[in-house]
């Protein structure tokens, strides 16, 4: 076969003039309306919002609106979280622009699928700050999502409130003073456990966790506290199956084999209802005791499937927990969305209304400005009084641990007495936050 | 053959008479370089990850296109040279420069030892071999935490102060991805290049020819894989950051999905495969949620209808076009050839006709 | 560690192989009789899950899950059935590459398909009340269904082998297998039987994705996950070889189980150095034929 010069040369202008296309495209692209087409798109709330919003008793939301961004995964195993965490987040905005939005200025709200994925949350975070313009980003589910994500809404000096994802790292070092939590980080979650289980006269301990950050950290933490406190305790076996593993089978079977009398898991959403399910058939809970952070999309999912009564279990914001602002919120959720509010709802709500009083305080939405006020400011959540606390931001929100109940009224077992372990006894002094961050 | 004399005094004709490789670069290089004028910073990043796709994608094509062999190990070795970069900065402080500097040398070395077990199979069985050993890197980096923080990956990696601005970082990976395929280019174009031709055409001739076959594979396989950490590299300068499903599987389609949409059959194909397949995600992501769905269908027809690609789904045209005018003037009766296809279809000599187009000629 | 908990252990891996042989001899015999290594093999078997959820909730009750098990596999043939009309045929002279990129691209189309119609969330499809539960095996507390599915698996590979040995089909199959040129000088109807072997592949791709959903949830991502090791499995045992997969399933499982029991940081690279390991002494597998 032989050469047509001509014919390669033609092609290569015609490559030529494609690339020129191209770049046309990527022109238009630039001049055309980047922001509107996008968030219609991945959430119905930019139709609602002006549907909503604008006939207020009150002096209607005027002005430039506000954005508030979400990250989380929206698919996937893990996607129990963040729909939750999408559906309160809206109700917040919702209620907000109701009573005349902040600073008298509307809200938007614009979530976006990270998949779980930390490289895919940066992007989606990314995008949110660079072509949305984002006036504060709402955390992800996932704490390793989390760690990518904080970086940049650290150099972009944008409010970044955490309300699921809780590595104790994005407290400690890898914390910004544009950040907030209003969620207790693996840190307080695993030392109020490592204290409620030091004396339960179980000693031989087993635990089986998520392969990554947030398993990790929670894990880690449990161990250290609860071998400090109580020197008999013996870790027999860890495990750390992979974030949505589908067979957890030889995992437990590994477990039941060490000879643990007890079991410790930071498990959650999909992979807990897994592991609930397949361990029943595997006579586990028969064998061992066990504790687990059973919330409340997953003991929904579970309904009287498996028999948890009395499990020791532990959460991070029980619709059952005894305020007149959960009462309330419980009743609104449920009158939209027709379900019991999860963990991750009430906490997104929170996380949403934390920025929008700071904001108000502070008297305008610039980063710096809620950075400067987040810094001790008190506030009332679902969850009662409380305030964020200087040196780390983290809110003064202790963990909740409780044994399940079942309950007829809702169908699922639920958290009868919703009494949290103090923040103050469980954080890390401020000498010790400061220290892990040298 | 003086229907592409004619063909000539067409628009396309006139076209042509540019001399062409190096236009067509000039076109690119000038494109590229008045681009961010036009884009805001997240269409920056688009471009950039076009950059880098582009350098992936002709990596690979090195293998595919010009040795005639399928990997999907090619992922790996594109995480091995993200990681040479972040692991080399977050556990003795090299600065993300030197690890781009020394990525390629990193991943070359890997594709080259997996390369060794590999090559002891062909045709499928070597895809299938490539694929179990990049799973098994990519296991490694997912499971081995004290080394790479597993599933977490990596984020935020140092960057020289004057790469931190978009733009600026920009420019610094136009110019690595110009670096690049200049190098890979030459390389293609050397008798090396040509040996490697000779071996996809027919293996078997080649060897009887006293060529080394497995040797010239292996380092195909090695320069491809030296290519692949190079572009990883450069994904770190976009993203500061490095994950382990940069080393899954499914990461290996991507330069295959590229290649085949631009065409396997030119130098320049993957390139153009590059800025099609990076703009056409990003505009169809941010308007309509089943990308997969889109981008199945259009392999599906291209697989189906068009193997060589873009550039040979415009020549194809531009013949098309060129036959048409060609006939009104001379009114020259159709001839054998009157299956628009067919001139296009023959293989061209200098840029690589692959395998899986083979038209039963060989 | 107590003998009682080996064997347990080896249980759990036997039960996790009978999932992947059932899964994994489809994508064997289509490669052995068609030369096409299937990516969208994946696709039927998450397909077999999310059809099964639909057909189970609409006929109800315990008999839904039976129905699905019947029905799901026989529409999902079919459905294989018109892919290899539609999209594979025309490939069958051209090179192998481009047959494999088909049905990856097939994958893609598949998964947001399956988007599409059953949506993100997770779904979970019920075994019937007999198949639930521990059951006692001298001392050894087991799942019900786990012993179900090995039995299943069991029955279903000496259903395989006396199809490929006492049918004409499976002679047929053979035949194809050992020189496809042959058979169309004998009269076989060789597109027919193409379309015949696919069609059954893609329904026990979807069988096992049936048989495996009730201890776990159905969820998108699921065929990429199943695929990788399906590939790990017929790579292991050989492309094409029914005793192959047996073998590749068995070492898969049980070294997963084991894995996780002794190295647990390192389960699943384990199963991937197995691979490797066999595959540096025997390229083709522990059963397969070198490559015509």
């Amino acid at each position: 076969m032989r050469t047509q010069p001509h014919r390669r040369r033609r092609l290569t202008s015609w490559v030529a003039l494609t690339t020129a296309l191209a770049l046309v495209l990527v022109a238009c692209d630039a001049d055309g309306p980047l922001v509107d087409v996008g968030d219609e798109d991945d959430t119905d709330t930019a139709a609602e919002d002006p549907a909503e919003a604008p006939e207020p008793e009150v002096e209607g939301p005027e002005g430039e609106p506000l954005k508030i961004g979400l990250v989380a995964a929206l698919s996937g195993g893990a996607a129990l979280f963040g729909v939750a965490a999408q559906n309160a987040a809206q109700l917040a905005v919702d209620e907000l622009n109701e009573a005349g939005g902040v600073l008298g200025r509307p809200v938007e709200f614009v979530a976006r699928d990270s998949q779980a994925r930390p490289e895919e949350g940066v992007s989606q975070a990314r995008d949110l700050i660079l072509s949305e313009e984002i006036d504060m980003l709402l955390g992800p589910v996932s704490s390793g999502v989390a760690l990518a994500i904080t970086e940049l809404a650290h150099e972009h000096e944008i409010p970044f409130i955490v309300h699921t994802s809780n590595t104790e790292a994005l407290t400690n070092e890898e914390w910004h003073p544009y950040f907030a939590s209003v969620v207790p980080n693996t840190g307080m979650e695993a030392r109020a456990q490592g204290v409620d289980l030091a004396e339960s006269g179980y000693t031989q301990w087993a635990t089986i966790s998520p392969d990554y950050e947030f398993g990790q950290r929670q894990t880690g933490t449990f161990v250290e506290t609860i071998t400090e406190l109580n020197p008999d305790v013996e870790i027999l076996q860890q495990q750390w199956p992979e974030l949505g593993e589908s067979d957890l089978d030889p995992f437990i079977t590994s477990i039941l084999g060490s000879g643990a009398d007890a079991v410790y898991s930071p498990l959650f959403a999909g992979d807990l209802i897994t592991f609930t399910r397949q361990a029943h058939d595997l006579g586990f809970f028969d064998r061992v005791y066990w504790t687990a952070l059973y919330e409340t999309d997953a003991l929904q999912e579970l309904g009287d499937e498996v028999d948890l009564e009395g499990v020791r279990a532990y959460s991070r914001c029980p619709f059952t927990i005894d305020t007149a602002q959960m009462a309330d919120f419980v009743d609104r959720y449920m009158d939209r969305y027709d379900l019991v509010p999860s963990d991750w709802a009430c906490m997104a709500y929170d996380a949403v209304m934390l920025w929008a009083q700071v904001v108000e305080a502070a008297g305008s939405a610039d980063g710096q400005a809620f950075a400067d006020n987040v810094a001790g400011f008190e506030f009332t959540s679902l969850r009662g009084e409380t305030y964020i606390r200087d040196v780390d931001h983290q809110a003064a929100i202790g963990s909740y641990i409780s044994e399940l109940t079942w309950s007829d009224e809702f169908g699922m077992y639920i958290y009868p007495t919703a009494v949290p372990v103090p923040a103050e006894d469980i954080w890390l002094s401020e000498e010790e936050v400061l220290q892990a961050r040298n | 053959m003086n229907r592409h004399d004619a063909a000539r005094t067409g628009i396309a004709g006139r076209l042509s008479n540019l001399r062409p490789t190096g236009t067509v670069w000039a076109v690119l290089a000038l494109i590229g370089f008045i681009a961010p004028l036009f884009a805001n910073q997240r269409q920056t990043y688009v471009l950039m990850h076009v950059l880098v796709l582009a350098v992936f994608a002709t990596s690979f094509n090195v293998m595919l296109g010009y040795t005639g062999m399928v990997s999907f190990a090619h992922g790996a070795y594109y995480g091995v040279g993200a990681y040479a970069v972040t692991l080399l900065w977050i556990h003795l402080g090299w600065p993300s420069l030197v690890g781009f500097l020394l990525a390629p040398v990193i991943a070359g070395a890997a594709a080259y030892l997996t390369g060794l077990v590999a090559l002891r199979a062909v045709q499928l069985y070597f895809a299938l071999l490539t694929l179990a050993l990049g799973q098994l890197l990519f296991v490694v980096a997912f499971q081995w935490r004290a080394l790479t923080r597993g599933d977490d990956g990596i984020h935020g990696v140092a960057l020289p102060q004057l790469l931190m601005p978009t733009t600026n970082r920009y420019y610094f990976l136009l110019f690595a991805t110009a670096v690049a395929l200049a190098i890979l280019g030459a390389v293609m174009r050397s008798p090396f290049g040509a040996t490697l031709q000779a071996i996809r055409e027919n293996g078997e001739r080649a060897g009887f020819l006293g060529i080394k076959v497995k040797r010239y594979q292996l380092a195909s396989f090695t320069l491809g894989g030296a290519f692949a950490g190079y572009a990883g590299a450069m994904f770190v300068i976009m993203d500061r950051g490095a994950f382990p499903l940069l080393m899954h599987w499914t990461t290996s389609a991507e330069p295959i999905f590229v290649t085949l949409i631009g065409g396997l059959n030119a130098y320049i194909g993957p390139t153009v495969g590059a800025l099609i397949f990076g703009l056409l995600q990003d505009w169809i992501t941010r308007r309509f949620v089943f990308w997969g769905l889109i981008l199945g269908i259009v392999l599906l027809v291209i697989i189906l209808r068009m193997p060589g690609g873009t550039v040979e789904g415009v020549q194809r045209l531009v013949a098309w076009i060129g036959r048409r005018r060609d006939r009104a003037p001379r009114g020259e009766p159709f001839d054998e050839s009157s299956q628009p296809a067919d001139a296009a279809e023959r293989p061209r000599e200098g840029a690589p006709a692959g395998e899986p187009t083979a038209g039963g000629e060989r | 560690m107590t003998l009682d908990m080996l064997v347990l252990q080896l249980l759990t891996g036997l039960s996790r192989a009978a999932v992947l042989f059932i899964v994994a001899a489809g994508l064997s015999l289509v490669f052995g009789a068609l030369r096409i290594v299937n990516v969208a093999h994946g696709s039927f078997y998450m397909l077999g899950a999310f059809l099964a959820v639909t057909v189970a909730a609409f006929v109800g009750g315990p008999i839904g899950f039976v129905a699905a098990i019947i029905a799901v596999p026989l529409l999902v043939a079919l459905i294989g059935a018109i892919v290899e009309r539609v999209a594979l045929r025309s490939l069958y002279d051209k090179e192998h590459l481009l047959q494999l990129l088909a049905t990856f691209a097939l994958l893609l189309v598949f998964h947001d398909l399956v988007r599409g119609i059953w949506g993100e969330r997770p779904h979970r499809l019920t075994a019937p009340d007999l198949l639930r539960g521990p059951v006692d095996l001298f001392g050894i507390i087991f799942p019900r269904y786990n012993l179900f599915l090995i039995g299943a698996a069991i029955v279903l590979a000496v259903g395989l082998w006396a199809l490929m040995t006492r049918t004409g089909f499976g002679r047929d199959i053979r035949a194809a297998v050992s020189d496809p040129e042959m058979l169309g000088m004998v009269g076989v109807n060789v597109p027919r039987l193409f379309t015949l072997v696919f069609a059954l592949g893609a329904g026990l791709g979807a069988l096992g994705g049936i048989l495996a959903s009730p201890r776990s949830t159905v969820l998108l991502g699921m065929d990429v996950e199943m695929i990788i090791q399906a590939f790990a499995v017929v790579i292991i045992g050989g492309l094409g070889s029914l005793v192959g997969t047996a073998v590749g399933a068995l070492l898969v499982g049980i070294t997963f189980a084991f894995g996780v029991l002794f190295v647990p940081q390192a389960a699943m690279a384990m199963v991937f150095l197995v691979m490797v390991a066999v595959l540096v002494f025997r390229p083709y597998g522990l059963f397969g034929i070198p490559e015509r």
